[in-house]
């Protein structure tokens, strides 16, 4: 088991996206734990010096293709470049980001190798030999290890779970591999490509969330919530109930059927905090509850509670933060 | 036009109850439910049905008391189901449960292959891409707007990043839907009445050709090893006073939790 460990690389808007950062990180450690050597993978229509910003960042071998196929986003380009590259070069893990590029990639490689997959990878732990994927199931309730029995293996860390190496001051430099882009039938027509006009919400990337649930009483109470997250450079996440009520839309929803986010904090106004609700966001570094029941759920997880109305107290803190000159930290 | 629709019994996430030597989830204890984007993605079927006049097939992968679920789908309207069953599937990973129902699939000829964009349990959404790929089919997850098929074309939209994009995609072709989608339909009476009578075919592994070391567990690409029951009590520290007071505490536990600092110059 000597295959390297490659990261395959998502980017967006002319940039490598965080949870590609993040799975570097996590290979990383995958490579600390087995040995394996680290490589990245780098498809998109043409070079942007990611592969600088790569060596930067302490990886020394970078598969790319450049070609005007991968363009659009067609899963299948980017799945089997990466599993023609495989069956050539014989990884032993391939690493998709936490993300829609990645699971979808991901899925389609795997089966196009024959191969399985395991996601929302935690951690992984070297045990007696065996590398074993740690990662949490129904909501968190149980803690799951899983290992794969052929490789290579397609597994998709969630996003955060290690940090990303940060750039060093002194560049080296990486030995850069040429694939060929696969060639897939055009089964799609674009059409059109409609930007949104709001950004779409990087919850998975947000440093600061502001959560509302049903405990705001009415849509209305996303304002204040819009307002406190502002002055925090933070992002609106949502309970499930309240997406279902369909006060805000299900981009911002957190959860087991949602998004699984883990920032530095995460606020929970009003929001009970059932099972599937903490499964996504209990991983959140520091977590504040603020509700009215002093026996809700969400307090369980919480890191400091608040017993009280939520009118009353989120006003007084955006109040004392602008009072205080408080900016989140970097 | 024939439509298939993958859906998957889960347990209840309220009592899971794991084996580890079969590297699976005990399913045929307890009756489950029906995963929520799979309804999504039966509605979409139906709706086709409506418009087209659709023939709608149910596949899954599911221990005999899932016949239940399959019976109320077939209640609100689906035409037939494939209840793939046998305890040769038992610890089936995405892989395994992959093969298994392309073998399925490919005893007929689909138009469109329609799916719910994950699962409460496995919670990967690896099924519709890994259909897509073993059929080599496009595969479009994360399905909105789905509007007219055209001259064997399907138009949709499709939200990636900060970017719609609207398809054109040739069939046959799979989609996943997400349980926001559509709102689904309750079963009529007549509907009940008829589900009763509608066709449930139960094959086995070996009518779908498919061979023991390609399911269940010796099928798999990987194997449960451990579980654990976590306990996911904190104690938190409750912020009392006035709410002032509550406030400038809270701001300054997060402040020598290095969370926020104060503006510099």
């Amino acid at each position: 088991m000597t295959g390297e460990i490659w990261g395959i690389l998502e980017i967006q808007n002319r940039r490598l996206t965080g949870s590609s950062l993040s799975l570097l990180g996590a290979g990383m450690e995958l490579s600390r734990k087995t040995g394996n050597p680290v490589a990245g993978v780098l498809m998109a229509e043409t070079d942007e010096d990611w592969v600088s910003d790569l060596s930067q960042r302490g990886i020394t071998k970078v598969y790319t293709s450049f070609h005007a196929a991968f363009k659009a986003f067609r899963p299948a380009v980017f799945s089997r470049t990466v599993a023609e590259a495989s069956r050539k070069y014989s990884p032993s893990f391939l690493l998709f980001p936490d993300s829609l590029f990645g699971r979808e990639v991901g899925a389609r490689t795997a089966q196009a190798l024959d191969a399985g997959l395991i996601a929302n990878v935690a951690t992984v732990a070297m045990v007696n030999s065996q590398v074993l994927f740690g990662k949490s199931n129904f909501g968190g309730k149980y803690w799951i290890q899983a290992e794969a029995q052929k490789l290579p293996v397609v597994l998709i860390f969630q996003s955060g779970s290690y940090p990303a190496p940060s750039p060093s001051a002194s560049p080296e430099f990486a030995e850069v591999i040429p694939l060929d882009a696969a060639s897939v039938p055009q089964w799609e027509t674009l059409v059109e490509i409609k930007r949104t006009e709001r950004k779409s919400v990087q919850l998975e990337e947000a440093s600061i969330i502001v959560a509302g649930g049903r405990g705001l009483g009415s849509p209305d109470g996303f304002k204040l919530l819009q307002e406190f997250a502002s002055i925090l450079g933070g992002e609106i996440g949502a309970s499930r109930a309240v997406v279902d009520l369909g006060w805000i839309s299900y981009d911002h929803q957190v959860g087991q059927t949602g998004k699984t986010v883990r920032p530095k904090l995460y606020i929970a106004c009003g929001i009970s905090g059932a099972v599937q609700h903490r499964a996504g966001m209990q991983n959140a570094e520091v977590i504040v509850a603020i509700n009215k029941d002093k026996n809700a759920p969400i307090f369980q997880i919480a890191d400091y509670g608040i017993v009280g109305d939520l009118y009353q107290v989120v006003p007084a803190l955006i109040e004392k933060i602008k009072q205080k000159g408080l900016v989140p930290k970097v | 036009m024939k439509i298939a629709v993958l859906v998957k019994n889960v347990p209840d996430t309220t009592d899971v109850e794991y084996d580890l030597s079969e590297s699976r989830i005990v399913r045929e204890k307890a009756p489950g439910t029906l995963n929520a984007d799979d309804i999504a993605a039966v509605e979409v079927a139906l709706q086709m049905k409506d418009k087209y006049g659709a023939e709608v097939v149910l596949i899954t992968l599911a221990p005999p008391l899932a016949e239940d679920m399959l019976r109320e789908l077939l209640a609100m309207g689906a035409d037939s189901a494939i209840h793939i069953q046998g305890e040769e599937f038992r610890g089936s990973d995405g892989l395994a449960t992959a093969r298994t129902l392309t073998a399925a699939l490919q005893k007929s000829s689909y138009d469109l292959i329609l799916t719910g964009l994950r699962s409460a349990d496995g919670n990967a959404g690896q099924m519709g891409p890994r259909i897509a790929e073993a059929l080599n089919l496009p595969c479009i997850t994360y399905a909105e707007g789905i509007g007219e098929i055209n001259e064997g074309k399907i138009h949709l939209e499709k939200r990636y990043g900060d970017e719609i994009y609207v398809l054109d995609v040739t069939l046959p072709a799979v989609i996943t839907v997400q349980r926001h989608l559509v709102k689904a339909r309750l079963a009529s009476v007549q509907g009940i009445l008829e589900a009763a009578m509608k066709e449930v075919d139960t094959p086995e592994a070996t009518s779908l050709n498919l061979s023991p070391e390609l399911i269940g567990k010796s099928g798999s690409g990987v194997h449960l090893i451990s579980v654990q029951k976590r306990e996911m009590k904190k104690t938190p520290e409750i912020l009392e006073g006035e709410i002032p007071d509550i406030a400038d505490k809270l701001l300054n536990r997060l402040a020598e939790r290095g969370v926020l600092e104060k503006k510099t110059g």
